[in-house]
């Protein structure tokens, strides 16, 4: 159903918007980015720069919207001008969501399986019993052991990793093009996160599926992204390959981050300021006000169009213009960041259980 | 003879009527020449004028106080001055208003049934014409009735003994009622009452020696004594052997309580009955539905059912153990009992004919085409003298007509006759209901008074099921749902179609194929249900009267009762609180009372013109109602 | 303990509660003074007999000299056997009176029941969807008009306008119709909408404000994402976890209604249902009558309890067994 010409998800100019009492908030600001098949695309920023309504926008999920403008294509189609009951349709079964929290994130009154089963169910007329088998199966897949018995238990039941599995499960089950996972092991267990990573990535071998992956982890981002979307305050900020981005960080932001990794060196203990008011964002470039290397160009008009640095490695600052010299970003004379080594420093204890 | 009644007061003694009136200062003694009638049958309500009244006060011996010439300021002043003269202390008026010994205004409260408002308003009435026409100050208290019967109007029976218009009396047998002289009080102090209104027993007056014989009668809480030979009256009443004795000792006893106003007598009410309009039957009469086989719906044919409503369900339909008039009803449809009484108030047979010489032997005649169900055959006098001796008479069985038949002798005298002996003669026998008999088999009852099974008899199905009604009744019972009422369906062997007696019309009753009574407890509802004609007739509230009246799918009739509403003036020693002695004791100050109340307005303001006004203990269509001479 | 065992454990703490009641109920009974005794005692005194003789002689014939133990086993026996004597306001055994009473007490709560069950938590829940929109006032404003108006005056108004004025449903109730029929499903429709109308209202407030909650819970961000429609996410997702509060709700309004308010439904409509038998008992002070509703109802307490706990446990799993 894919067209190969075309990537399997792009997003062009997305927009959303929240009607609120102090007025208009824009939690996500005509960002920019694709997703191809088969790859991991790790939306990455702090909290609250609009990552998760970003990735809710796409298939329009997000909680009471004042607007969500912009297009999104998914294997062609624009998901956000085709009607509700056809974006329904595509939920679950192209496009799978697994969130954040799994403690609340299934509903405490029915049992994992039958939650499982619906997401089939809602989607395609089978049987009881085949969608049963299958649910099973994915249980035993994504690591659960003794997936029938745990089929009929309620969701209280189960720990935060087994629930996460089975949020993961029900994600699959409809055998998606593309996983959107909001943060998918902040919520758990350390020793679990890396098991459920693990997981995604042997997934999406196996089901040749392109995953949009959100998370503020770049340890996470260096371990399992082949390209990297950093958005700041609504706006994206830096893309490219996970390379790229981490071997030649182009933005200002993105240095700071990397800079807050742990054993990465620098500046330790974050970024000095906080991020800009949503309701009443800044003229020119949003990181402007916590940038060190911000000028008066940088505080007018809007966010600096995405400037080419490298072969698909974009990045939004006024300094790769053509007609600047981006070399005052290395003043401060910090050295780039090496490899990817966090995927050196995944557990390789297999997923078989979490507790 | 002894009709000449004594009157007596407590200054000096017995001293006559004449003696009596002229100490009151009253100068229409020439009136009194003729022997009363001078005010005749124009003495109703509606004779316009109010306070015609000045000096010349004529009290006849038939007194109609509250209208006409005997209503009015001028009549009751005159009346309480009177009054202050023959009392030991010093009252009298001040300006308009009375005045105590201490030269304060008289102060007296009224008390009536809380959240009715027809009591209410009557006693505001009183307020205003006490105010206007006597200077009495009264306030207005509201009670609840079962409150007030047990705190004020009754008290821990005493007895005691007192001076009667001057003969020692004693109070052998006091009750919670009349629990013993003036002396003797509730617990609670209280001037004037309307919260009770009382029964006047127009077919059997009779009865009413409960409340009037002397002072010691057994239901006396106002604490009256009557200064009449009331006692004496009351005897020849009783013994009396014909009807014309009878009716001269009651109308003797009726005009001197006119005079004496033991009870403010008020009015008489009125039922209001709503019936369907194509309804022919219903008549303004105390005997109204005595000749139900008569009625009809248009043309005299038997078609459609007769319904009606009932505000309560039935405790039982057992005829033996019934007390209530609702059952009464529910049975009577099925089973007759002995006879009734026309229009007239005369004695009409249906099961027997009663006849007397004396009152004291009375013969009763069966018919002869008396059945019951099978398998318990015709009815004989055996059934029936078989029910009052071994059931009704019996010390077992506790029936409800028990205290009727006691120390009656019942024997058998043929096959369709029995006689009964009674201890003292009655001549209003079949007046007082007391040989009001149903017919019951007595191979039914044998069983059950061989074991003196009471609860057997209480709770047999048959009995209670009505199954042996025979032809006895105009219809039989098809079902007693015991919550919801009965049903029932003609009954085409009806013995009453075979009688000589009655309207012509009996021969083809009832003109009805099915009837029933539903239980309805909300009055809303059986209103809704006569105005969408799914009853046949209900009662009507007095304060929508007008608006049925003017309802064409309702016609509404207006039943003459034989209840009163009356003014109760404490004439205890906890009467009168307002000041020293007690007025109320004095008939010149009842007198007064009475005058100082206009009936007319009361009638038309409070009762919508729906009663009568009422002058003295029976209804003015009581046979035994005095001034029609 | 699995739901079997559970439910066998509840069973019997119930029948437990019932036997304490039921003793209790003994004890008040043997501490009051007997009515009948009281009675044929002042009858003795009137008729000039011996008021002491004539009670002893009471007493005996209704075997109230037998010691205690004798008679509350006796009245044991008598209760469980359902031999509750005869009624004598309706001149009629007890559990005929009462069996009578629950036959049309039965035809118009069963269907008021299911309706308040069914309507109350979807027009809640719909109320909740559409949060503060005139929808969701109307519902509320219909919820607090049929809370706060008393049912009877509701009634009687209900009643004159389709009894009288259009005439469309009988005044008199008809208790000769079949129980499944048209005519009495009319006869029946006014007192049922009004107790429903009555009922409805606090399980609707409930099932908003609970819903409320529900519907923005995270699990139904997850059936949107796993492209569930909102009328089935409502009605798996919300629905069900509202129910669990609702059901305490549910049972514990209806218990209370089930006396007071089909009284006075019951004796506007002319329905001779169960209210109206316990009631007349009471003002006839028919001992035996009052005592078998006091029991009936009694029973009917402790079962509603029981079936509110097994719901209870059914609708949320997460409530164990062994903790209640």
């Amino acid at each position: 159903m894919t067209d190969d010409a075309s990537p399997l998800l792009a997003v062009e100019g997305l927009t959303t918007t929240f009607d609120t009492d102090d007025g208009q908030l824009v939690a996500v600001d005509g960002i920019e980015f694709t997703v191809e098949a088969g790859e991991t695309v790790c939306l990455v920023g702090e909290s609250g720069s609009g990552k998760t309504v970003a990735t809710e926008s796409i298939t329009r999920i997000v909680d009471s919207p004042g607007s969500v403008e912009g297009s999104v294509r998914f294997g062609g189609r624009d998901l956000l001008s085709m009607s509700e009951p056809e974006r329904r349709a595509i939920r679950g079964y192209e496009i799978a969501h697994v969130f954040q929290n799994p403690q609340d994130a299934l509903n405490h009154c029915y049992t994992v399986g039958w939650q499982v089963v619906e997401a089939l169910q809602v989607h395609e007329d089978v049987a009881d019993e085949t969608a049963r088998s299958r649910a099973i199966d994915l249980l035993d897949r994504v690591g659960l052991a003794n997936a029938s018995t745990l089929f009929d238990d309620y969701p209280h039941e189960l720990s935060g990793g087994q629930k996460q599995r089975v949020m993961i499960a029900m994600a699959l089950i409809g055998d998606p093009d593309l996983l959107i996972a909001d943060e998918p092991t902040t919520a758990l267990d350390v020793t679990v996160q890396a098991q459920i990573l693990r997981l995604l990535d042997d997934l999406r071998r196996e089901f040749d599926m392109g995953i949009l992956l959100v998370t503020h982890d770049l340890g996470v981002v260096a371990a399992v992204a082949d390209r990297v979307v950093v958005m700041y305050a609504g706006k994206v900020m830096e893309r490219g390959s996970v390379l790229d981005v981490f071997e030649r960080p182009a933005h200002p932001y993105t240095r700071g981050l990397l800079d807050c990794l742990p054993g990465v060196g620098g500046t330790e203990g974050g970024i000095p300021g906080t991020l800009p008011d949503p309701l009443d964002p800044p003229d020119g470039c949003r990181f402007a006000a916590r940038c060190a290397y911000a000028e008066d160009a940088c505080r007018t008009g809007e966010q600096p169009a995405e400037i080419k640095t490298d072969p698909g490695h974009h990045a939004s600052c006024i300094h790769y213009r053509p007609d600047r010299d981006e070399s005052v970003l290395e003043d401060a004379g910090r050295e780039p960041t090496g490899s990817d080594r966090g995927a050196d420093e995944l557990p390789n204890d297999g997923v078989s259980t979490d507790d | 003879m002894s009709r000449q009644p004594t009157i007596g007061s407590k200054t000096d003694g017995r001293v006559s009527r004449r003696r009596w009136l002229s100490a009151l200062g009253v100068t229409g003694l020439s009136a009194l020449a003729g022997c009363s009638g001078e005010e005749g049958d124009e003495g109703d309500t509606d004779g316009g004028g109010g306070d015609g009244g000045d000096t010349d006060l004529i009290i006849g011996e038939f007194p109609r106080f509250g209208v006409d010439d005997l209503y009015g300021e001028t009549v009751a002043r005159t009346l309480a001055r009177k009054a202050f003269e023959q009392s030991d202390h010093d009252y009298g008026f001040d300006g308009d208003d009375m005045v105590t010994p201490d030269g304060n205004q008289v102060e007296l409260d009224i008390y009536h049934s809380a959240g009715q408002e027809t009591s209410q308003l009557m006693a505001e009435y009183i307020g205003q014409e006490l105010e206007k026409n006597l200077g009495i100050v009264v306030s207005v208290e509201a009670i609840d009735g079962t409150r007030f019967n047990n705190e004020y109007w009754t008290a821990e029976p005493a007895g005691g003994t007192d001076t009667v218009n001057g003969e020692e009396i004693e109070w052998t047998r006091p009750t919670p009622q009349n629990p013993g002289p003036q002396s003797v009080a509730s617990n609670e102090a209280w001037d004037m009452s309307v919260v009770f209104g009382l029964n006047t027993y127009p077919l059997n007056p009779l009865t009413n020696e409960a409340f009037f014989d002397g002072a010691t009668a057994a239901y006396n809480p106002v604490g009256y004594y009557p200064e009449f030979d009331a006692t004496g009256l009351f005897e020849t009443a009783r013994q009396a052997t014909s009807r014309d004795g009878l009716r001269e000792a009651f109308v003797e006893i009726f005009e001197n309580l006119a005079r004496e106003q033991p009870y403010i007598m008020l009015v008489l009410g009125d039922d209001l009955v709503g019936y369907n309009p194509e309804l022919n039957g219903p008549s303004e009469n105390f005997s109204n539905g005595w000749d139900f086989p008569a009625w009809h719906v248009g043309d005299p044919t038997v078609s459609g059912s007769y319904d009606t409503v009932s505000a309560a369900g039935f405790s039982t339909l057992n005829p033996l153990y019934n007390t209530e008039a609702g059952a009464g009803t529910a049975v009577g449809r099925v089973l007759d009992q002995g006879y009734t009484f026309d229009d007239d108030q005369e004695y009409f047979p249906l099961l027997y004919d009663m006849s007397t010489e004396n009152g004291e032997v009375w013969t009763f005649d069966l018919r002869e085409n008396l059945t019951f169900s099978d398998p318990y055959g015709r009815v004989t006098a055996a059934d029936f003298v078989y029910l009052v001796q071994a059931v009704h008479q019996s010390d077992w069985a506790n029936t409800a007509a028990a205290l009727s038949w006691e120390g009656v002798e019942v024997e058998r005298t043929g096959e369709f006759s029995f006689q009964a002996t009674l201890e003292t003669p009655a001549l209003l026998w079949p007046q007082s209901y007391d040989p009001l008999l149903y017919p019951i088999p007595r191979a039914l009852l044998e069983p059950y008074v061989e074991s003196e099974d009471v609860e057997g008899l209480q709770q047999d199905e048959e009995l209670l099921e009505l199954q042996f009604s025979g032809n006895l009744g105009a219809f039989t019972l098809d079902e007693w749902n015991r919550g919801a009422g009965t049903t029932y369906t003609r009954n085409d062997e009806y013995y009453l179609r075979d009688i000589d007696e009655g309207p012509d019309r009996f021969a083809d009753g009832p003109f009805f194929e099915e009837a029933s009574i539903s239980v309805v407890e909300e009055q809303a509802s059986r209103l809704g249900a006569l105005e969408t004609g799914e009853a046949d007739a209900a009662g009507i509230p007095p304060e929508q009267f007008q608006s049925y009246e003017e309802n064409e799918d309702v016609t509404v009739r207006e039943i003459p009762t034989p209840y009163n509403r009356i003014l109760s003036v404490n004439q205890r020693a906890n009467g009168w609180q307002t000041g020293p002695g007690n007025p109320f004791q004095i008939t010149a100050f009842r007198q007064a009372l009475a005058a100082a109340i206009g009936k007319k307005d009361l009638i038309q303001g409070i009762y919508r013109g729906l009663a009568d006004a009422h002058f003295t203990w029976q209804p003015r269509w009581s046979t035994f109602y005095p001034g029609e001479e | 303990m699995g739901f079997g065992t559970y439910v066998t454990a509840r069973v019997m703490w119930a029948a437990v509660v019932s036997f304490i009641i039921v003793t209790i109920t003994f004890l008040l009974l043997a501490a009051a003074p007997n009515p009948d005794v009281q009675r044929a005692a002042t009858q003795a005194a009137l008729q000039g007999g011996d008021p002491a003789a004539a009670a002893e002689r009471a007493r005996e014939l209704r075997g109230l000299n037998e010691p205690l133990h004798v008679r509350y086993l006796d009245y044991l026996r008598s209760v469980y056997t359902l031999d509750w004597g005869w009624a004598d306001s309706r001149s009629q055994p007890v559990t005929t009176a009462l069996a009578e009473g629950l036959y049309y007490t039965a035809q118009y709560s069963v269907p008021w029941t299911i309706l308040t069950i069914l309507l109350g938590p979807l027009v809640g829940v719909y109320s909740a969807a559409n949060m503060y929109s005139w929808k969701d006032h109307l519902a509320t404003g219909f919820a607090f008009f049929g809370y706060a108006i008393p049912n009877f005056f509701f009634g009687i108004i209900l009643l004159l306008i389709f009894g009288v004025w259009l005439d469309v449903i009988p005044v008199v109730y008809d208790t000769s119709v079949p129980v499944f029929s048209v005519a009495n499903a009319v006869q029946l429709s006014i007192p049922v909408f009004v107790l429903v109308t009555g009922s409805i209202g606090a399980v609707m407030r409930v099932s908003r404000n609970e819903s409320a909650e529900f519907q923005h819970a995270a699990f139904m961000k997850t059936a949107k994402a796993k492209g569930v429609s909102p009328l089935r996410a409502y009605a798996y997702h919300v629905m069900r976890p509202t129910l669990v509060p609702l059901s305490t709700t549910i049972v514990g309004q209806l218990l209370a209604l089930f006396l007071g308010s089909s009284l006075l439904v019951e004796k506007v409509f002319g329905i001779p249902g169960l209210g109206r038998v316990t009631y007349n008992a009471l003002i006839a002070q028919d001992t035996n009558l009052v005592l078998g509703a006091t029991l009936a109802f009694t029973f009917i307490a402790v079962f509603g309890n029981l079936i509110e706990d097994l719901v209870f446990t059914v609708l949320d799993p997460r409530i164990s067994y062994d903790d209640r």
